[in-house]
């Protein structure tokens, strides 16, 4: 028991005192973001920028400064790995930032131990030969971009005809779920209030880099679409949601912002650019609210939906970045053979992004793909000795196709339940070991999960562990699958356990 | 469609709209498995647990119980097979994240009831390995972090419910953990004990230290309730005894605090088990002199006396009053009680004082901090007009010298739970205290201006047509000298004398003018001045002519101080008042005691405590009874104090401990404490609260009132033989608010609001709303004293001593969290000791450096009247030139230092403002 004080009991007051630096760095950090709550995550980031990391003194500092509570402050510092808090080395950017499974293909795992920071996917891994210049504002302009959002601006009875063609045009969520997107923001209107728009270009989904594709060649196409999405709902807020680790996009969206609000596009809107904080949970929609409220980004139970009660209790629509810029066909807009990217204006066309073995990994246009087999000659066939092992097919918690099946008309394999996701394909070889694949992604799961629900928080952890090594315990794996999915809070667990179950029968299969 | 039956596991339950399945459920009794809900108010659905996921006949997949909605046509099923299946896999993977001798530590907490219940294997998942052995730094909570499952009811119970902000969920995936602050250990982090999470945590995580002390008992032997000594707020508490003595304790579901205590409240009951608890009446030793040079204590104390029978004690103690009464008359003798004793007690001593000392001179430590008496000269009514949980419903609260967070920390609770809520908070205190980060506005005045201030607040209301003027014209009287008086304080002349800049004056003043309700809360920060009554009146004006009174969610809160001040007042232990607050001069009303009581009442007020003192120094006052008071330790200026007690040819002092007064007494004899005793306390909300002994009083100590009772009978006096039962019943019919109550409605209650008959001779004739409790917000129209509050003019003294050259700061005393008054019970209870053992010396931190202190040593702090010597700290709330000290620590008691001033309407000291100097002598 705590004897007679040595030293007078300050209440967590005492400590050491932040120092002249970093109050500096704070307080330019508070300049930029000012002191409401909300900006918490960039304030951070920035310091981050400007010097590392945030220390515990400086966390006590900015918490007086915003009037919250130090543990406030801690627990968003703790829970983005982006801030790199306590950290003894500096948050490094993509070339050393890897999900471990794609990068442990190509280069072995021992390399990843000893060089890389294992997070999130770098979305990196397609290493691609040349990188597409952006189409700046006036070639986009002078393609007719943005003549619909000055068409809203003095026609505002052209809402009800562009939601009419959303509608009939059938556009759904491209982040993986696939939900009608004017049902979506029906229930925006519907709801009233003071509606939030949202772009979601967290890309955070391991071996996935199709959205950084589209912001990278067109990203007035989905600035555009995010306008138009905020000028029919009236919605007064839109934050652009970038992943911290695309650091090169940040310039090129920034940029793209700054044009068009010089341009008047952006009459009577607010749009924020924000960095998410490293984590794949971030991009989850209602964490990714959580963490532009400056709350950790820990997802929040449904119903409420995020298009009732989203952003600081607003409806909030969350699209993602591909979702939106397919909508620009709803407005008239076409393929142009100039932009590549843009032959996603056609409802056929599909995005892959394929990694792994393969000669010619990067994004992947494919109108009607017949197989996977396919898919692997589209990025230039296996490497040099190397023979098809399958495929990975959706991400994290995708599904292990392997390579007997990928000569499967795809059409066969999705009638039989296989999803595409969000079209990332890893191709493995036949060296490779499924199990060390099953584990590798569960891993990744496992060190993603926000922690904050017991099923997935424990339930991850010892998928993992299970799939590591030792006899697989069916019994215990089933049991583990349907905890999973039936009790987590959010898409990730619940992702999981779907996984677990599919992955399951094939790895007993295999051990056989 | 508000109300509807829904089907619970076969059971129809009933349900309204907007509850959870989990409410639902507990509300009929249906015990549906949880672990991270906790249906206590201010709690809010985590749904991180998932224990209770049932599945619903609407629904796909299964739901949390402790979030979903009932909805009509609900069938719920928490006994499926997948419903079954799926938490039995989630308490096991639960139960994995403890490390197995964790789990050994704690074998009986609510989760691992939860694992035998749904019968899952607790090792199936295996154990996380060992991190940490349990963190027993702190004198009141050990950290066991291997026992935690990571529910979060802990943070929860700290941003949500107690709003102290500690605790948070840092991290993120499997390494989510319990923080304190910046993930600093407890014992150096903010917490502020007030052991909400420990209450809370289901694992045994979070646990009393004592139950991992070495003498920790076995088994706890039994539980009851009582009501918390301590503040008024009047927290239920539920004991838990083994060995007799209380082990630990819990907030019970009170009506003030439901289920939530404080640090003293919670680890306060130490002292009634205390070596220096005093157990045998006491007689002084005559080879004991009684000297005032300097302040004795406890064993010190005992050595001036010998043991003695209580027949011995009693009748020493009756004849000294008898001789002095005889041969001086009643007015030689006086009376202080306490405001720690129960409504019983203080009706009876009150009785024995005026009816067998035959003296009006009876007062009680209430006058230290009185806050109430303004509030009568205005409308009438001697109780706050509407309870503080009245809060929720208010737009802004304006707090004026209050720091609730440190002297009603479960008040501050509620407040801080409706300022969550939108209720926008102004706070008027020249002290930066922890309040101050949810404010709206925090006009930090230079001490001793709020008159000034609260001056140009009015004016501006005024100037701008913000007041209600229906208000004005309907109910008040004064307005037009108001008016007048604050003419010259326009908010940029307040600014410069207040030293804050006049928009936040002006932003105040429209921010409570325009509210549609607004509350007004007070305390002693405002009362303990010579200008202390002129503070409250200003702040009494400004409230009502912006007609902020009468409605939900306003109304006038003087926070009163001790556990019972406002039924030791009611009852009528005080000089100028009868029971009930009825005129000691109106003939009438005299005649209505004398008959009831059979006998002569001394006609005329009597003196005040520090008065009763001032007489005795002078020799005219000659035997003094001590009820449960320690004026050698409470008072101003204690040489003077001492000096005056020393004087007193006879003095009885009646306690449970030997306390700094007991040292110049005759006669001691041995009290019960709260805990051990049956009676009714009021709380500073009207409720009166029964309790019933928990424990039996140590050796011979025996109850307040049937000591009173015993002296009465050696006086002669008729009605010495009376019950707690008919005291009570007695005072209930001659105090007006307590018409209607009785002893037995009481204990069958436990708790009743008063006043219960709108239409009592108090004339509150308000309507009774349909859907509102008449008592809530009282005076909706007229006021006691008749259909129009007076707005009394002020009597514009200045603070008595300023800072000079020679003793160039100004002293503030007040009190810390830990401590209460004078520290006798608290100060004797091992954890609030440790947590907070010395006295400190608060300096802000510009002349912290200035004169060069330090921690390290120890510094002398001088005013006209004494020194203590103390350790100084840097405190970077404390404005420049401000000194404060708490008053509980005997060790550098800073009522050495406090001047003997009193507002001349409430006789209140001014403890708050006096001219002192630091001089550093570097010893340590
Ligand atoms: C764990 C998790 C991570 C997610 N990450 C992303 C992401 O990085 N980008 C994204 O657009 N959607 C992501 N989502 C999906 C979003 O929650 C949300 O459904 C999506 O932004 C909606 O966009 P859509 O309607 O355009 O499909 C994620 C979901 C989960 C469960
Ligand atoms: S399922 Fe996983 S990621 Fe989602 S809320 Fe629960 S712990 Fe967090
Ligand atoms: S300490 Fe207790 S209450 Fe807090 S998270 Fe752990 S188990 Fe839950
Ligand atoms: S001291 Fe006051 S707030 Fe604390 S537990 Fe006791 S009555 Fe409640
Ligand atoms: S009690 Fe409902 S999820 Fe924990």
């Amino acid at each position: 028991m705590r004897s007679k004080h040595k030293r007078p009991r300050s209440y967590g007051a005492g400590g050491p005192i932040a120092g002249t630096q970093e109050i500096a760095a704070i307080e330019t950090a508070l300049l930029s973001h000012g002191t409401a709550r909300d900006g918490l995550l960039e304030i951070l980031l920035d310091i981050r920028d400007r010097q590392g990391s945030v220390s515990q003194a400086g966390l006590q500092y900015i918490a007086e400064r915003l009037r919250l509570t130090s543990a406030e402050v801690y627990e968003v510092a703790t829970a983005f790995p982006a801030v790199n808090y306590g950290a003894t080395v500096p948050y490094g950017n993509y070339t050393n930032n890897c999900c471990d499974l794609v990068c442990a293909l190509l280069r072995g795992p021992a390399d990843i131990d000893r060089e890389m920071r294992p997070g999130v996917c770098g979305g990196r891994c397609d290493v691609p030969d040349s990188e597409p210049a952006p189409r700046s504002f006036e070639t986009f302009r002078a393609a007719g971009g943005y003549t619909v959002v000055n068409r809203l601006q003095r026609m505002p009875t052209e809402k009800n005809q562009i939601l009419q063609n959303i509608a009939g045009r059938n556009a759904v969520g491209r982040a993986g779920v696939g939900f009608p997107v004017h049902r979506k923001w029906q229930s925006l209107i519907a709801t009233g209030g003071e509606p939030v728009v949202v772009v979601n270009a967290d890309e955070g989904e391991l071996a996935t880099f199709k959205d950084r594709f589209i912001l990278q060649s067109d990203p007035h196409g989905v600035l555009e679409a995010a306008l138009v999405a905020a000028s029919v709902t009236g919605a007064k807020q839109l934050f652009f949601y970038l992943r911290d680790d695309y650091a090169d996009l940040h310039a090129i969206v920034r940029r793209a912002i700054d044009d068009t609000v010089a341009a008047g596009l952006t009459a009577g809107l607010d749009v924020h650019l924000r960095r998410s904080g490293g984590a794949y949970i971030c991009g989850e929609e209602t964490a990714l609210i959580a963490s532009l409220e400056g709350r950790p980004a820990r997802p929040r139970e449904r119903p409420p939906y995020p298009t009732e009660r989203g952003l600081q209790g607003r409806p909030t629509l969350v699209h993602n970045v591909e979702t939106l810029y397919r909508l620009r066909g709803a407005w008239g807009a076409v393929h142009e053979d100039a932009v590549p990217v843009s032959a996603l204006l056609d409802p056929d066309m599909l995005l892959y992004s394929v990694s792994g073995r393969v000669r010619k990994p990067g994004p992947k246009l494919i109108r009607a793909l017949p197989s996977l087999d396919a898919l692997v000659r589209a990025a230039g066939g296996m490497r040099e000795e190397e023979e098809l092992g399958g495929v990975v097919i959706g991400g994290s918690a995708g599904t292990i196709v392997p390579a007997s099946r990928c000569g499967v008309p795809l059409a066969e394999l999705l009638a039989s339940g296989l999803s595409l996701g969000t079209g990332s394909a890893v191709v493995f070889g036949k060296t490779d070991d499924i199990r060390w694949i099953a584990e590798k992604m569960a891993g990744f799961l496992a060190r993603e999960s926000c922690g904050q629900c017991a099923p997935c928080r424990i339930g991850t952890a010892k998928m993992a562990r299970a799939l590591a090594g030792g006899p697989l315990d069916r019994r215990l794996l089933d049991d583990l699958a349907s905890v999973m999915s039936e009790a987590s809070i959010c898409g990730l667990g619940r992702s999981a356990g779907k996984f677990l179950a599919r992955v399951t029968p094939i790895l007993t299969e295999h051990e056989r | 469609m508000n109300f509807f039956d829904i089907d619970i596991d076969g059971k129809t339950v009933p349900a309204a709209v907007g509850i959870t399945i989990l409410e639902a459920a507990v509300a009929a009794g249906v015990d549906l498995p949880h672990l991270c809900a906790c249906m206590r108010e201010g709690y809010l659905p985590i749904a991180a647990c998932r224990t209770c996921l049932v599945e619903l006949n609407n629904h796909d997949g299964l739901v949390p119980a402790c979030r979903h909605s009932v909805a009509p046509g609900m069938v719920v099923r928490s006994d499926s097979a997948l419903s079954r299946r799926t938490r039995r896999t989630v308490v096991e993977l639960l139960a994995s994240e403890m490390s197995e001798p964790a789990a050994k530590r704690h074998p009986d907490g609510l989760f691992q009831r939860l694992v035998r219940r749904v019968e899952a294997d607790s090792g199936r998942f295996g154990n996380r390995a060992v991190r940490s052995e349990p963190d027993r730094n702190h004198s009141a909570i050990t950290v066991d972090a291997d026992a935690c499952i990571r529910c979060g009811l802990c943070r929860s119970a700290c941003q949500d419910v107690q709003v102290n902000g500690v605790i948070s969920l840092a991290g993120h995936g499997d390494g989510l953990h319990v923080a304190f602050d910046t993930g600093k250990d407890i014992g150096d982090s903010s917490c502020v004990s007030c052991g909400e999470c420990v209450q809370v945590c289901p694992t045994g995580a979070l646990s009393p230290a004592v139950l991992f002390a070495p003498e920790a008992p076995v088994a706890i032997e039994y539980s009851a309730e009582t009501v918390c000594p301590f503040c008024s707020v009047g927290c239920r508490v539920n004991l838990h005894v083994a060995e007799d003595r209380v082990v630990y304790a819990d907030g019970a579901d009170g009506p003030a605090n439901h289920g939530r205590l404080c640090v003293k409240g919670r680890f306060g009951f130490g002292y009634l088990r205390h070596a220096e608890r005093l157990t045998v009446p006491l007689i002084r030793r005559d080879d004991a002199p009684k000297d005032a040079s300097h302040n004795f204590r406890g064993a010190e104390v005992l050595e001036m006396f010998r043991p003695a029978t209580w027949d011995e004690a009693l009748d020493r103690a009756a004849s000294g009053f008898a001789d002095l009464r005889d041969r001086h008359g009643g007015d030689v003798l006086a009376v202080l009680g306490s405001a720690k004793g129960t409504n019983e007690d203080a009706y009876i001593l009150q009785k024995l004082a005026r009816t067998g000392f035959g003296t009006a001179h009876i007062d009680h430590c209430t006058r230290l901090c009185a806050s109430v008496p303004p509030l009568a000269e205005a409308i009438g009514f001697s109780a706050v007009t509407v309870p503080i949980e009245q809060i929720v419903n208010a737009d802004v609260a304006l707090m004026v010298g209050s720091n609730p967070e440190v002297n009603h920390p479960v008040a501050a609770s509620i407040m801080k739970n409706a300022i969550r809520r939108g209720t926008k908070l102004i706070l008027i205190d020249p002290y930066e205290q922890p309040l101050a980060r949810l404010a709206t506005v925090h006009l930090q005045l230079r001490p001793g201006t709020d008159v000034q201030l609260l001056s140009a607040m009015t004016k501006l209301v005024i100037a701008e047509g913000l007041y209600d003027s229906k208000f004005v014209d309907d109910r008040l009287e004064g307005f037009d000298e108001l008016v007048q008086r604050v003419e010259a304080y326009t908010p940029d002349v307040a600014a410069r004398i207040c030293g804050v800049s006049a928009e936040a004056i002006v932003e105040a003043a429209r921010l409570f003018a325009k509210a549609p309700a607004a509350m007004c809360f007070w305390g002693m920060g405002a009362s303990q001045h010579v200008h202390g009554a002129d503070n409250i009146r200003a702040t009494i004006a400004f409230a009502l002519v912006c007609g902020q009174i009468g409605r939900s969610g306003t109304g006038l809160h003087p926070l009163r101080g001790q556990n019972n001040v406002q039924g030791s007042c009611d009852a009528g232990l005080l000089p100028h008042y009868f029971p009930g607050y009825r005129t000691l001069d109106d003939a009438v009303q005299r005649s209505l005691f004398e008959t009831l009581w059979k006998t002569q009442i001394p006609i005329g007020s009597g003196l005040s405590v520090v008065e009763i003192m001032d007489a005795a120094k002078a020799g005219k006052m000659k035997g003094l009874y001590v009820v449960g008071g320690n004026p050698a330790m409470a008072n101003p200026d204690l040489a003077a104090t001492r000096e005056a007690v020393a004087r007193l040819d006879h003095l009885v002092v009646q306690d449970i401990f030997p306390t700094e007064t007991a040292a110049f007494a005759d006669v001691i004899l041995p009290a019960a404490a709260l805990a051990e005793r049956s009676g009714t306390v009021t709380n500073t909300d009207r409720i009166i609260q029964f309790v019933e002994p928990v424990l039996s009083p140590p050796g011979m100590a025996r109850e307040d009132w049937a000591i009173a009772c015993a002296i009465a009978a050696r006086l002669g006096l008729s009605w010495a033989r009376d019950s707690h039962e008919a005291i009570f019943d007695e005072m209930a019919s001659v105090v007006p608010v307590l018409n209607g109550l009785s002893w037995q409605k009481l204990k069958t209650e436990r708790g009743v609001r008063y006043p219960l008959n709108p239409n009592d001779p108090l004339r509150m004739d308000h309507p009774i709303g349909s859907n509102q409790i008449p008592q809530d917000s009282l005076f909706s129209t007229g006021f006691p004293r008749g259909p129009r509050a007076r707005l009394a003019a002020l009597e514009g003294k200045c603070p008595s001593e300023l800072p000079d050259a020679a003793f160039p700061f100004t002293l503030i005393t007040g009190r810390v969290r830990e401590h209460w008054h004078t520290g006798s019970m608290t100060r004797r209870s091992d954890v609030l000791d440790a947590l907070s053992p010395e006295a400190l010396l608060h300096v802000c931190p510009s002349d912290f450096d200035r004169l060069a202190l330090s921690s390290d040593y120890l510094v002398t702090v001088e005013t006209r009247r004494g020194a203590v010597t103390v350790r100084p700290v840097s405190d970077q709330r404390i404005q420049q030139g401000v000194i404060w000290m708490a008053m509980s620590f005997f060790e550098a008691a800073a009522n050495e230092l406090t001047i003997n001033k009193l507002d001349a309407y409430t006789r209140v000291p001014e403890y708050k403002y006096c001219s002192a100097k630091i001089v550093v002598n570097k010893v340590n």
